[in-house]
């Protein structure tokens, strides 16, 4: 019997009858992160990290157990904890321990610190079941600094020109890296931020997260806030015209390293995954006997693992094909 | 190489009008890159070092990737050039050399062998972000293939060396390559050609000519569709400037055989035309030739100029006097070819312009002068057809929004081309745009495909046969009369119009 089997519901541990990121209503669900892809409504009980069950709670109207990281917790006859990923605030990988068989589940992660979310470490396991949403070596990720550093220059140009600069990100994690990035005390300009990306924002702030402070797009007035920079969700921003005067856009993703996926538009190259370099690395890391590969680009990962001589395979066979959220 | 990769980017992207990124980046560039820049924009293009598919097989050896994985990468990126780029690791970036530095080795690794090839490229990879890369892929391997027209090549150099277009667009035409000579050499030198006379500014009448006065102060003649340009005859030889200040030189024979009876020092305006070709030559002459060459091989053959103003002749300037003089003059040398019209009243006026059909009627005052006053193009009313609109082409910096628009063919629509939106109020053209925002169906590109419910009246100016298009017609001057709100409203079919075609 393996520790955790890939079930029409999710991840599941027969061994302590609960499930990790279900997508069907279960009655115990261990979150790694508050994406809709990770974390859904209905489940007659949740265990998750402080800053998850924060934005869980605002999210999905749900209140979540709660467990620190690196704390222990026995569940029937299986021990589990939580570690820092990297992803967003409050994000997770799982460790599930079953007689003495450690398996880890990422969940969605990336190693480079960020500045806002707790930095990712590596947790030892026999099985490691790892994201590979960019999992081919065409992504290799520049650090952080050079990409904000890319998004000034074109921010400062749009000023100049008294356009409006807005940058697509993920309400939860993306937006708030834009944020400590680029306002605070050395900004170029004002940052306004989206309805929904302020609450959340606010909501983080209260659990300690360190954010800088930016102008809720309600107040915002394209006279007086001109050459500002607004970071709103993509749904806001996907119509011809946004209703705050001329307009230059811009989305911030991995996938922007594509041209195929820019298209006609600014693209900045900034993830909250684990890049080629980064999945190898974090893989090799846990030092696991076998590794099993979800989301993007599995089928391709675990082959070329198999030929680095790992035991690999993709997670469930090819059944897995949720949407992903968060990039 | 940067700044380069960044104006192909912008280029692309069209986020400016081109002439404004291009003379931005020539602003800053030093000479050498400058003239590379120009080089490769009008397809004087490096030869090729190494096919694609070798540049794709380097990166994956430089990146240490096996075969099948470059291959899912490649379906991934799409592009060989761009996942090159992509696949070897990003270098640690110090300032690295212009483009002309880039361009000069690549020409110097003409006679290097297939191993010193490599070693440069991956030494050069390991010097380049990605953008440039991709660039430099791009010209290594010959699929660079960005170009800009000789007019906003020449608008945007204009533009920042302070010249005159005609000088510009003189040199550019010339035969010049970063491989012989310099920028100073190429494009700083003293004008040598005869730039053109001013043109006289032309407007269209939109309702009758009354406003324009006496009809008997006016001179008419048939319009035929065409550039308007100016033959400038010399001691050395001749040559034409277009109106979109582009020159076109020896080789057009019929053009030719007019030169050839003119005095040196003469300069005519007239219009400068395909007689019975499929189309008006309007815009981009050369260009046009160019592809009409493909289709029918004896454009350059046929093309025409047709003179109707004596801007100078045997060396004394003619464009002061009142135009009835110049016209009298041309009249007698027996180079106009179509008759002059003297009114008595606008109804003969209205009348000459019936005689003449769907071309109209072009209006000088008698005592107008060569460059000041303006040159009034009378149409005759448009056709007018009953369109759906299938396409939207949404719009871009220094260009609107264009429609395009289906006819019937039996039980199906088939396009029939493009039309600009002018002829719609601004508050139509926000409610398409609205419109269509909410109906779009599919996208290529800037293109959208929107649900086939919406009805105009279009009106065209002239019909001809075009094997290019997919209706088989060329509809010339198509544009927006009104927007039909009446859902009932017929789509015209197309058979009458290809019936016309064929007359």
């Amino acid at each position: 019997m393996p520790v955790l089997s890939l079930t029409r519901s999710g991840l599941y541990c027969a061994a302590g009858d609960f499930y990790i990121d279900p997508w069907r209503k279960v009655s115990r669900a261990l979150i790694t992160h508050g994406h809709s892809d990770h974390a859904s409504k209905g489940h007659g009980a949740y265990l998750c990290t402080e800053g998850t069950a924060a934005v869980i709670a605002h999210r999905l109207g749900v209140s979540a157990q709660t467990i620190g990281y690196g704390q222990t917790l026995q569940i029937g006859a299986a021990r589990v904890s939580f570690h820092p990923a990297g992803h967003v605030p409050g994000s997770a990988q799982i460790s599930v321990e079953v007689a003495g068989e450690v398996w880890g589940v990422s969940g969605d992660y990336k190693l480079e610190a960020d500045g806002v979310c707790e930095p990712f470490v590596p947790v030892p396991c026999h099985t490691f079941i790892s994201e590979c949403t960019f999992g081919l070596p065409i992504f290799h990720w520049q650090p952080q600094a050079v990409i904000f550093a890319e998004i000034t220059d074109w921010w400062q140009t749009n000023r100049a020109a008294g356009r409006l600069s807005a940058i697509a990100a993920y309400s939860l994690g993306k937006a708030q890296r834009l944020l400590a990035g680029l306002a605070g005390p050395d900004a170029v300009g004002l940052v306004v931020t989206h309805r929904s990306i302020s609450q959340t924002s606010d909501i983080l702030r209260a659990q300690g997260y360190p954010l800088p402070a930016a102008l809720g797009a309600e107040a915002f007035d394209p006279v007086r806030h001109a050459g500002a920079l607004l970071i709103a969700p993509p749904a806001a921003l996907s119509g011809e015209a946004t209703p705050f005067g001329p307009v230059a856009q811009a989305a911030a993703s991995g996938w922007m390293a594509m041209a195929r996926r820019r298209g006609s538009g600014q693209g900045f190259v900034l993830s909250d995954h684990a890049d080629w370099p980064g999945l190898n690395r974090a893989i090799r890391a846990t030092g696991a006997e076998r590794v099993l590969m979800t989301h993007g680009y599995a089928a391709a990962f675990a082959r070329w693992l198999r030929q680095q001589g790992i035991d690999a395979d993709v997670l469930g066979g090819d059944s897995d094909h949720r949407p992903a959220e968060g990039e | 190489m940067k700044d380069f990769a960044r104006l192909c980017e912008g280029l692309r992207a069209a986020l400016q009008p081109p002439e404004t990124a291009l003379a931005a980046y020539l602003e800053a560039a030093p000479d050498a890159d400058r003239l590379w820049a120009l080089a490769l924009l009008s397809g004087r293009r490096p030869k090729r070092l190494m096919r694609l598919a070798e540049l794709g097989q380097l990166a994956a050896e430089v990146a240490r990737v096996p075969d099948w994985l470059l291959q899912d990468c490649r379906r991934e990126v799409g592009d060989i050039a761009e996942m090159a780029a992509l696949l070897v690791p990003p270098a640690d970036l110090q300032p690295a050399p212009g483009l002309s530095h880039w361009l000069g080795s690549l020409q110097d690794l003409a006679g290097a062998d297939g191993a010193g090839r490599r070693a440069w490229l991956t030494l050069a990879w390991g010097q380049l972000g990605q953008r440039e890369r991709i660039l430099l892929n791009r010209l290594a391997t010959g699929t660079f293939r960005q170009s800009l027209t000789p007019g906003i090549l020449t608008r945007a150099l204009a533009a920042v060396l302070g010249r005159s277009d005609a000088d510009m667009a003189q040199k550019l035409s010339r035969n010049w390559s970063p491989q012989t000579g310099d920028f100073a050499t190429s494009f700083l030198t003293p004008a040598s050609v005869r730039p053109s006379h001013a043109f006289a500014p032309e407007a269209r009448l939109t309702g009758g000519p009354e406003p324009l006065g006496l009809a008997g102060d006016w001179l008419g003649w048939r319009h035929r569709p065409g550039q308007r340009a100016q033959l400038i005859v010399e001691h050395s030889g001749w040559h034409l400037w277009t109106a979109a200040a582009e020159r076109l030189g020896p080789g057009l024979p019929q053009i030719a055989a007019l030169a050839d009876r003119l005095p040196p020092g003469t300069v005519l305006e007239g219009v400068l035309w395909l007689p019975g070709g499929t189309g008006a030559v309007t815009g981009d002459p050369l260009r046009q030739l160019d592809q009409k060459c493909g289709a029918n091989g004896d454009a350059v053959a046929r093309l025409d100029f047709w003179p109707e103003d004596l801007l100078e002749w045997q060396g004394t300037l003619q464009s002061t006097l009142p135009y009835e003089a110049r016209r009298a003059r041309l009249d007698a040398l027996g180079l106009t070819r179509d008759p002059v019209h003297h009114f008595a009243d606008w109804a003969e006026a209205q009348a000459a312009k019936t005689a003449v059909g769907a071309d109209g009627l072009v209006l000088r005052h008698r005592r107008s002068d060569a460059s000041a006053s303006t040159r009034w193009l009378w149409p005759s009313p448009p056709q007018v057809v009953t369109a759906m609109l299938i396409y939207c082409e949404t719009a871009r910096a220094g260009r609107g929004a264009r429609y395009s628009f289906a006819l019937q063919d039996g039980p199906d629509l088939v396009a029939i081309g493009p039309a600009p939106a002018d002829g719609l109020s601004a508050a139509e053209q926000a409610e398409l745009a609205t419109w269509v925002a909410r109906h779009t169906t599919q996208r290529f590109g800037p293109v959208r495909q929107v649900a086939a419910e919406l009805r105009f009246d279009l009106g065209f100016d002239r019909v001809s046969r075009s094997g290019r298009r997919k209706s088989g017609l060329l509809l010339e001057g198509l544009r927006i009369l009104c927007w039909r709100q009446d859902e009932a409203a017929l789509i015209s079919p197309i058979a009458p119009l290809r019936a016309l075609a064929e007359r």
